[in-house]
């Protein structure tokens, strides 16, 4: 999964725990509605799921992009099933 | 090191963000905060926020400083100092010099190198640090502790930084570290600027997101009541670390939810929180990032703010249910989390609850590969408890912190370890049981729902603990009393021995005859023969309804000695009441004198005094059959308030009253001879150990006469009289007894004063024991469902409130518990339950009250019963039980325990009432209330309601007063607002709402109405009047802190911040200040606007036309601070004779007045300064003239000489009623133009209205001394005119009202004529009475101090 890809699908994420989905992956999510504690329940979904992205990750580039980047510098094996 | 780094070194680092612009700034909202907390506490360290870095690598000083120089280049906002503009709101300046210093210490050499770098840091921190100059505001210190190991500490004052800012800080330190380190570019500067952040608050302050909000918290408001603490610096914190478990397990516990440990946290806090601080329900107060609008994640700055959160407690929820629903309510607030908790009403604000910090920011740093971990040392001012949790090294972990005046170490550990049961039983719940698959492997659905998880364990919050296990232990063995097998298991039987031992015996004495053993005994025979041809069997029920007598002792023991159950009838009830209870009862026989009125229902015996060749014909007592009985079979039932309006029959079995008994003996022992007072009404069960216990052991019971119980006198001589050994108090009886002149003839008599039925207070008991040294005082405790008492507190010594109710009596156990259920650990306020074998069979046939108090008692794990008190009380560490109050609205009179529904059911059973409400109102030593909705189309007739109500419920209970209501006030819940009833009548005359349509209450004194106005400035509204709170008003923290701010310049001194929370309105706050002497009669010579004589510096205003001169307050925030500022009135308001005073002699009376006030300056430089406004400033003049050495300044203010006004033609000299307007600072124009009728002017009354409306303390002196001003005025003009000025070769400021006016030929050369050889002319564009507005008032002064430049 590239980048883009990966972007993509934590932004799916965050529409669905926000339950709203017009933004996309470049848009702040703090502007959309992401709380800091929603957040930390998706970042533990996330790396229960091995992708690994803190909360000072979100909060220097909080966009699904900077998410999908520092989650790839973090070292994230995108290449998992 | 890279050359980049070096490069950057050497540069002169500039500013790169968007902040170059050094103008001033405001103060973000969250700066605001920390600027006027940090103010009022100056010397406080409590902002100054200090982080750990410990890095396991060797470090490249010299790349380290360069990484730190880059950052503070790339966040100029760093840098910024701060001052208070002239307006006193504080703005920051950014003079772009960062902070790049890096002290580097090495202590590699030292013993211990972390402690002694930590003991480092904390020394740093204390360093001062200064907001103006920016010193110490930022600081790096950089320990090398070996080779491999470094540590940074980085310490920033919180108007910089909060933790998010930290963390985005060092993540930029250790990005900047590699770059240079490794040669490439500098990473990104985190983009948010000051400026962006300023926009964006004013954006939102502004727009209606706000106001939406604003909305939002004060309905939160009203639904959540709060009684917040007043702010107050915050002390030293005391910290200690916690673990909740792996997170691990927290993950899986999650997973298999679809919640997050982030959602439970709260829930698990609050409910401990609350249990453990006895505040059901209440909020707590949750962390706030603040940083909300877009972009302002990554600001490096101060955002975070407290917001009250209320974590919902539904106890039929399971955890997971508990944390979703936890889930939806923090989504809620963060819609509504950019309202500043400042700006809550102050009720409402945080501060003081206990806080729970969610800090996600727990990150893996790396500087150029090194790992580098981080700790927070210091994160701002801490009060209550306050719990930080973060997953950390594969824990989740948290620190637990406290301010140190609230508690030990040693509690805050047990707080600690408290918490880390609770979140580890959950954690490790999950492990136990792990349900659900393990980890899915199809990303893209690991988020949804599981549905073949395995439901896991169960658990509610019930279920989580609120003490330690060891605590668990303690508390069983310090709450069980002494375990003792009592021989007695049946009051017959042993009272059959006791009344058959020592037959010559004196065994009761009533009315002065006394009666031996074997005369009672006979007395009992006869009744008991009675009952026996009656058909009464034991286990029956049998009333007693007896006045104080011999016929009452004999009913009691015959009915208890022959095995039937005793059922007291007090005769001073009211008889529908009696009545009640014998439909309750049943009773098969009821012994009364009384008549037997009421008691249709039941077979009555009427008992007559016997006559004497009766006694010969009773039964020989040796004769008497002992009843079989079981422990567990009634002894009595007796009757105690319900809340419905019904009584309810407590049931006490043989074993229980024997084990009261025996314990009795065993704690207080007597015997024969021993005397024993009888005087409680029976209907209130300490009578009962009274009538029984004596008997048993052959003592000798004293009967006081019928009602002599309720009075002091009668009993000092039944006491006396009767060498009473041993009697029984309410403690308000007590204090009456006591306040008689008497009392202390009772020391050579009283062994023993047994308190029970309401608390016992320290005074009370010290005063008693003062009294009587040598009599023992008892404080018991215990309700009627448990056979009368079940703790013991023997007073020993000088007693301290609160005094305990002590410890469990024999075969008894207690439980603190919360509303769960769940045991409190020590210290902590809860419900008082009861277990052992005192406790009830339950209420007679009422099974429904029955099984709501009597409850099986889990803990001793048989089939005890237990019995739930509805008394809130704490347990001490050495075992002792302190009561604490009802936890319901159970109340108690004259030691009699009272349900308000009982009250309520009482005044609704009228039948032209439609509704009742009673309230018991702690004001003025507890008063009972009544509110009534009338049936419709019924009068309301207070009289005959309490009348009516008389005939169900005891007098004393009967509300004192009555208040019709058309509706109920209803909580936004429909419950009912007991709050907003309407006060009753009498208090009435002392609420003052605030404007609306009654008018405000005008100041009484200078000091108030600059108190009012300074207020009202604040708030931004219209005149506040002088009851109005600031508070009502809508003040919120940092409006105190403004006003504390106006406050001082206004009165030239500090007024204490927790002041203006304790007195929150002009008057009180004036009062509070010592200076708010409110308006009795004609004010004195002079009148001290501001300061005192202290000041060295005087300024001294001369009053206008019509004498006083408290005008001049308000030129007080323009006086120079080390000046103080005196007015002087003219004698005429206090003296009518001296009204006419020429200008001449009112410069030698008004001189005098000086030198009597301690103002006599030692020269020129050190002299004082006059002023004076029209009429004042010529006498002023006049003063200067006569004096000239004394003046240092002299200022008049529309003033001009005689000459000019005797020029004039008649009829423009200022009238009376225009001479009193003007000196309240009121242009007489306005007021007349409003008028219709001209000539004399507006009556003196109407002046005064016209004063009070604008908010004038002038308007506060009665008619008296308004007339006098307005004589005071009238005469002026002729003084005016006769006077003749002399010369005066100093400067002389004159200020003319440069507006046009209907006067002729005045001008301010006029002076010169006169000889007057230096006056300075200064034009204001206004009018005469326009001259002492503020605005006016800072130009002329600043003229007169020479202090800054002219217009």
């Amino acid at each position: 999964m590239n980048q883009i890809e990966l972007a993509e699908r934590l932004r799916r994420d965050i529409a669905e725990t926000l339950g709203y989905s017009d933004f996309d992956i470049t848009e702040d999510l703090t502007g959309v509605g992401l709380d800091s504690i929603r957040l930390m329940v998706l970042i533990e979904r996330w790396r229960a799921d091995g992708v690994e992205i803190s909360f000072l990750d979100a909060l220097a580039a909080p966009t699904a992009l900077g998410l999908a980047n520092a989650a790839i510098q973090n070292g994230t094996d995108e290449t998992r099933p | 090191m890279s050359q980049a780094a070096t490069a950057l070194l050497q540069s002169d680092a500039r500013p790169t963000a968007g902040d170059q612009a050094l103008g001033p700034r405001p103060l973000t909202l969250a700066q605001q905060g920390v600027w006027f907390a940090q103010l009022r506490n100056p010397e406080s360290t409590a902002y100054r926020c200090l982080e750990q870095v410990d890095l396991s690598g060797p470090i490249d000083r010299d790349c380290f400083a360069a990484a730190i120089a880059a950052a503070h280049a790339s966040l100029p906002q760093l840098g910024a100092v701060f001052g208070e503009g002239g307006d006193g709101e504080p703005h920051q300046r950014l003079p772009g010099r960062p902070q790049t210093a890096v002290e580097h210490i090495d202590l590699s050499g030292h013993a211990d190198p972390s402690s002694a770098a930590l003991a480092l840091a904390a020394a740093r921190r204390g360093l001062p640090v200064d907001p103006a100059t920016g010193e110490g505001m930022v600081r790096h210190l950089l320990v090398r502790r070996s080779a491999d190991a470094w540590t940074w500490f980085v310490q920033i004052h919180h108007i910089l930084a909060d933790a998010a800012a930290f963390a985005i800080l060092e993540k930029f330190v250790a990005s900047a570290y590699s770059a240079l380190a490794q040669g490439r570019p500098l990473p990104p500067a985190p983009p948010h600027t000051l400026d962006q952040r300023l926009a964006a608050e004013a954006d939102y302050r502004h727009g209606p997101a706000r106001a939406a909000d604003r909305d939002y918290w004060a309905k939160w408001a009203a639904e959540h009541p709060m009684s917040a603490e007043a702010w107050r610096p915050a002390g030293p914190p005391l910290r200690t670390a916690v673990d909740f478990g792996a997170l691990e397990g927290w993950t899986a516990w999650a997973a298999e939810r679809g919640v997050s440990w982030a959602q439970l946290a709260p829930v698990i806090f609050a409910d401990y929180a609350n249990a453990v601080g006895g505040t059901p329900g209440r909020p707590i107060g949750m962390a706030s990032m603040g940083r909300d609008d877009p972009g302002a994640a990554a600001f490096v700055g101060t955002a975070v703010d407290i917001l009250p959160f209320a974590a919902p407690d539904a106890p039929d929820l399971d955890l997971a249910g508990l944390a979703t629903a936890c889930g939806a309510e923090l989504a809620t607030l963060a819609k509504h989390r950019r309202y500043r908790s400042e700006w809550l009403p102050p009720t409402h604000s945080p501060l003081g609850l206990p806080i729970l910090n969610l800090k996600p920011f727990t990150q893996r740093l790396a500087f150029a590969g090194i790992p580098a971990s981080v700790r927070f040392l210091a994160a701002g001012p801490v009060r209550n408890l306050e719990l930080t949790v973060f997953p950390a090294a594969g824990r989740l972990a948290g620190y637990l912190e406290v301010e140190a005046s609230r508690c030990d170490e040693a509690e805050l550990a047990r707080h600690a370890a408290r918490l880390e049961r609770r979140f580890r039983l959950v954690s490790t719940a999950s492990a136990a049981n792990p349900g659900g698959p393990g980890r899915k492997s199809r990303s893209d659905q690991v988020y949804v729902a599981r549905p073949d998880a395995e439901p896991a364990q169960r658990i509610g919050i019930a279920e989580l603990p609120l003490t330690t296990l060891a605590e668990e232990r303690e508390g069983a063995e310090c709450l069980a009393g002494p375990t003792v097998g009592v021989p007695q298991q049946n009051l017959s039987q042993w009272l059959t021995e006791g009344l058959t031992a020592e037959p010559e015996a004196p065994a009761v004495t009533f009315a002065g005859t006394r009666w031996n053993y074997a005369r009672l005994g006979a007395a009992v025979a006869g009744i008991e023969a009675r009952l026996a041809a009656a058909g009464v069997r034991p286990g029956e029920i049998v009333g007693v309804c007896v006045e104080r007598s011999f016929e009452l002792i004999a009913a009691v023991l015959a009915v208890l000695r022959s095995g039937a159950v005793y059922f007291p009838l007090d005769p001073d009830q009211p008889p529908a009441r009696l009545a009640q209870m014998v439909r309750r009862a049943n009773p098969a026989a009821v012994l009364t004198t009384c008549g037997g009125q009421g008691f249709a229902l039941a077979p009555t015996i009427q008992l007559e005094p016997e006559p004497a060749e009766a006694r010969s014909a009773a039964a020989p007592v040796s004769d008497w059959p002992v009843p079989a009985l079981d422990p567990l079979d009634p002894a009595y039932v007796l009757f105690t308030s319900g809340s419905t309006g019904e009584p309810k029959g407590a049931v006490i079995p043989h074993q229980a009253i024997t084990n009261r008994l025996a314990w009795m003996q065993d704690a207080f022992p007597i015997g024969p001879g021993s005397r024993v007072a009888q005087k409680t009404p029976i209907g209130f069960d300490v009578s009962v150990w009274e009538l029984v216990w004596p008997f048993l052991v052959g003592a000798h019971l004293i009967v006081a006469a019928p009602g002599g119980h309720r009075d002091p006198g009668y009993l000092i001589d039944y006491c006396l009289a009767q060498q009473v050994e041993v009697i029984h108090f309410v403690p308000s009886m007590l204090r009456a007894l006591l306040g008689h002149p008497r009392a202390a003839a009772l020391a050579s008599v009283l062994r023993r004063v047994v308190c029970s039925g309401e608390a016992l207070d320290a005074e009370l008991a010290n005063r008693a024991q003062t009294a009587w040294p040598k009599t023992a005082i008892e404080n018991l405790y215990g309700p009627t469902e448990a056979a009368i008492d079940v703790t013991w507190w023997h007073c020993r010594g000088i007693q301290q409130d609160p005094i305990p109710i002590g410890r469990p009596v024999w075969n008894t156990q207690l439980q603190v518990v919360d509303p769960l259920g769940r045991l409190l650990p020590q210290g902590a306020m809860g419900e008082l339950l009861l277990g052992g074998v005192q406790i009830g069979l339950g209420y007679l046939d009422n099974p429904e009250a029955t099984a709501k108090a009597f409850i099986a008692d889990g803990r001793s794990g048989q089939a005890r019963r237990g019995y739930r008190t509805g008394d809130l009380a704490r347990w001490r560490a050495d075992g002792a039980v302190e009561y604490c109050g009802r936890r319901d609205g159970q109340l108690k009179i004259n030691g009699q325990r009272v349900e308000l529904g009982e009250i309520e059911a009482a005044l609704a059973a009228a039948p032209q009432v439609d509704s009742a409400v009673a309230v018991h109102s702690a004001d003025g030593g507890g008063t009972l209330v009544g509110y009534v909705r009338m049936a419709s189309g019924a009068a309301f007739d207070e009289a005959a309601l309490r009348a009516a109500a008389g005939e169900r419920i005891a007098a004393a209970l009967v509300p004192a007063q009555l208040v019709a209501v058309d509706d109920w006030p209803v909580t936004v819940n429909g419950k009912l607002d007991r709050s907003r009833l309407p006060k009753p009548s009498r208090a009435k005359a002392d609420s003052q709402p605030l404007g609306g349509a009654r008018p405000a209450t005008a100041p009484k004194s200078p000091v108030e109405e600059l108190i009012a106005r300074a207020m009202a400035e604040v708030l931004e509204t219209g005149a506040l009047g002088n009851q109005a709170s600031f508070f009502d008003a809508g003040a919120n923290s940092l409006d105190v802190a403004r006003l504390v701010g106006r406050l001082h310049g206004l009165l030239g001194e500090d007024v204490p911040i927790t002041t203006v929370y304790a007195h929150p309105s002009p008057a009180r706050l004036a009062a509070a200040l010592g200076s708010g002497t409110a308006v009795a009669g004609p004010p004195a010579g002079l009148t001290w606007l501001r300061g005192g004589p202290a000041a060295r510096n005087s300024l001294v205003w001369v009053h206008p036309a019509g004498g006083l001169s408290w005008v001049y307050a308000r030129a007080n925030p323009f006086v120079p601070a080390a000046v103080s500022a005196v007015g002087l009135n003219h004698p005429g308001l206090a003296d009518p004779a001296s009204a006419n005073l020429t200008v001449a002699e009112l410069a030698v009376r008004h001189w005098s007045a000086l030198a009597e006030a301690g103002i006599l300056p030692a020269g020129r430089e050190a002299g004082i300064r006059l002023a004076g406004w029209s009429f004042g400033g010529v006498v002023a003049q006049e003063m200067a003239a006569v004096h000239p050495e004394r003046v240092a300044g002299l200022a008049l203010l529309d003033a001009y000489p005689p000459h000019q006004w005797r020029a004039m033609p008649p009829g423009m000299d200022i009238a009376p009623w225009q001479g009193l307007l003007l000196l309240a600072g009121l242009d007489p124009a306005e007021i007349e133009a409003t008028r219709t009728s001209s000539g004399d002017g507006p009556p003196v009354g109407e002046l005064r209205s016209c004063l009070r409306a604008a908010g004038s303390a002038v308007g506060a002196f009665d008619l008296d001394t308004l007339a006098a001003m307005m004589a005071v005025a009238g005469a002026v003009p002729n003084a005016s005119r006769i006077h003749q000025p002399k010369p005066y070769d100093h400067p002389m400021h004159v200020f003319e009202a440069a507006a046009p006016r209907s006067e002729t030929g005045l001008s301010v050369d006029g002076w010169r004529e006169v000889g007057c050889s230096a006056v300075i002319r200064h034009r204001i564009d206004c009018t005469h009475p326009q001259m002492v507005e503020p605005g006016n008032l800072a130009r002329i002064l600043a003229a007169l101090f020479d202090t800054g430049p002219l217009a």
